[in-house]
């Protein structure tokens, strides 16, 4: 008789409102502190948190792609359909025949489908690519967006079908489309942000989102300060939101992050803070 | 001649809207019989290319011209690809004053293009 193991997937995102707020920094050492954890950096315009783990070994480079429109201008009979049907308006009609707008265009395979004509095939093109490391029980996944390329959407859909385990999705900064996109099927969103007013301005934005999609959710104070740390400490009490982990403000940390180093393993303090992170996100039922 | 543009509110004596693609109505004024026909903008709320879809409106209803402040790549592509002259308004002066310099002759050719907002 054999046993069934069930692969219990954990996804939790980890957000901020803008970039630089130490999202990268809280996504890739709670990975490192959770056995067997996966980290996918969605960050795709600017994937860095596979560098933080040092000594990883590239196991898979894929090339991602997305299918865009050719029209055959011979068979095409201008009879509009295409342009119609397309709900993200990325066809314009112009002389009788489709335009289209290639960074507009979802690939959605539509218009493919409604023109009558056999005038609409798909062709690849190459929107960027996946890197796949792995460092001792941990899977590292980095996707990189082509440059020039406008929509980070089927990229991050592609980079989130590598989750394995207890996985943490390091998410793009700020609320747009990509944003929306990295969250999607994650249990539990850890909002991370820093004691300014500007960053709770920010973070305001990612609640409404987050609220949006119906993730429950919590923070992490990045750089807390005693003094101002109520700027942000207010708000979260207004919402009754869980204020998960203070990262208090430290020169060593910084100066060990901007050297591409994990503070988890180098710094017990640091180390401390993210274990019982980790062990609070078990407790409330959402690692294991 | 058919002049298009887009308004903040459906009345050509107040100003031409700042923004194309994503103003609330549009106007189509005819030089000929000096009638003005105003539409809401279908593109407002487009989930997807905005631009594209209001010059694709007008295209579609003939217009010869448009005066904006300001129009996105896309925009500009389909308008010009479809012969459809571009022109800048004059700041101070309201959306029928515009037009009228515009019969006389008097707008100067748009420049300010930008490169569009992306949905994401
Ligand atoms: S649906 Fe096909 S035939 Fe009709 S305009 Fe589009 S490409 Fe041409
Ligand atoms: S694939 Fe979809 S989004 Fe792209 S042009 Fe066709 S209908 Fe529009």
């Amino acid at each position: 008789m054999g046993i069934i193991t069930v692969n219990k997937m954990k996804k939790i995102a980890v957000l901020s409102g803008k970039g630089g707020s130490g999202k990268t920094f809280v996504s890739t050492n709670l990975s490192n502190v959770i056995h067997s954890s996966t980290y996918l950096d969605c960050d795709v315009e600017e994937p860095n948190g596979y560098i933080f783990f040092e000594n990883n070994k590239l196991i898979a480079n894929n090339t991602v792609y997305r299918e865009i429109p050719t029209f055959d201008e011979e068979k095409c009979v201008g009879c509009r359909k295409c342009v119609d049907f397309c709900k993200f308006s990325a066809l314009a009609f112009i002389g009788n025949k489709p335009l289209l707008f290639d960074e507009v265009c979802h690939s959605c395979g539509g218009c493919e489908l409604v023109c009558e004509y056999g005038a609409i095939k798909n062709k690849k093109v190459d929107i960027g690519n996946i890197e796949i490391y792995e460092k001792g029980d941990k899977k590292i996944v980095s996707g990189k967006m082509k440059i020039g390329e406008a929509s980070a959407v089927n990229l991050i859909s592609e980079v989130l079908d590598q989750a394995r385990g207890t996985t943490i999705v390091d998410c793009p900064p700020g609320s747009a489309c990509s944003t929306m996109e990295a969250i999607k099927g994650a249990e539990f969103c850890i909002l991370v942000t820093e004691p300014t007013i500007f960053s709770l301005h920010n973070i305001q934005m990612i609640v409404e989102l987050v609220e949006l999609f119906n993730i429950p959710y919590g923070f992490v104070l990045n750089k807390s300060d005693e003094s101002i740390d109520y700027i942000i400490e207010d708000y979260i009490n207004s919402i009754d939101k869980p204020l998960l982990a203070k990262i208090p403000f430290s020169k060593d940390i910084a100066t060990q992050t901007a050297n591409g180093k994990l503070v988890s393993d180098n710094d017990p303090i640091a180390r401390d803070i993210f274990v019982s992170l980790a062990d609070d996100l078990e407790r409330k039922g959402i690692l294991k | 001649m058919k002049i298009g543009i887009a308004l903040m509110e459906k009345n050509i004596e107040k100003d031409i809207n700042q923004t194309f693609a994503r103003a609330p109505y549009f106007a189509i004024y005819n030089s000929d019989n000096k009638e003005v026909v105003y539409f809401d903008n279908a593109a407002k709320d487009a989930s997807g290319g905005a631009g594209v879809k209001a010059a694709q409106f007008f295209v579609d209803n003939n217009v010869d011209a448009i005066i904006a402040y300001r129009l996105g790549e896309n925009a500009v592509q389909v308008l010009t690809k479809s012969n459809i002259k571009l022109f800048a308004p004059r700041e101070e002066l309201t959306a029928i004053n515009n037009i009228n310099l515009l019969i006389d002759n008097e707008l100067n050719t748009l420049v300010d293009i930008h490169s569009g907002y992306h949905h994401g």
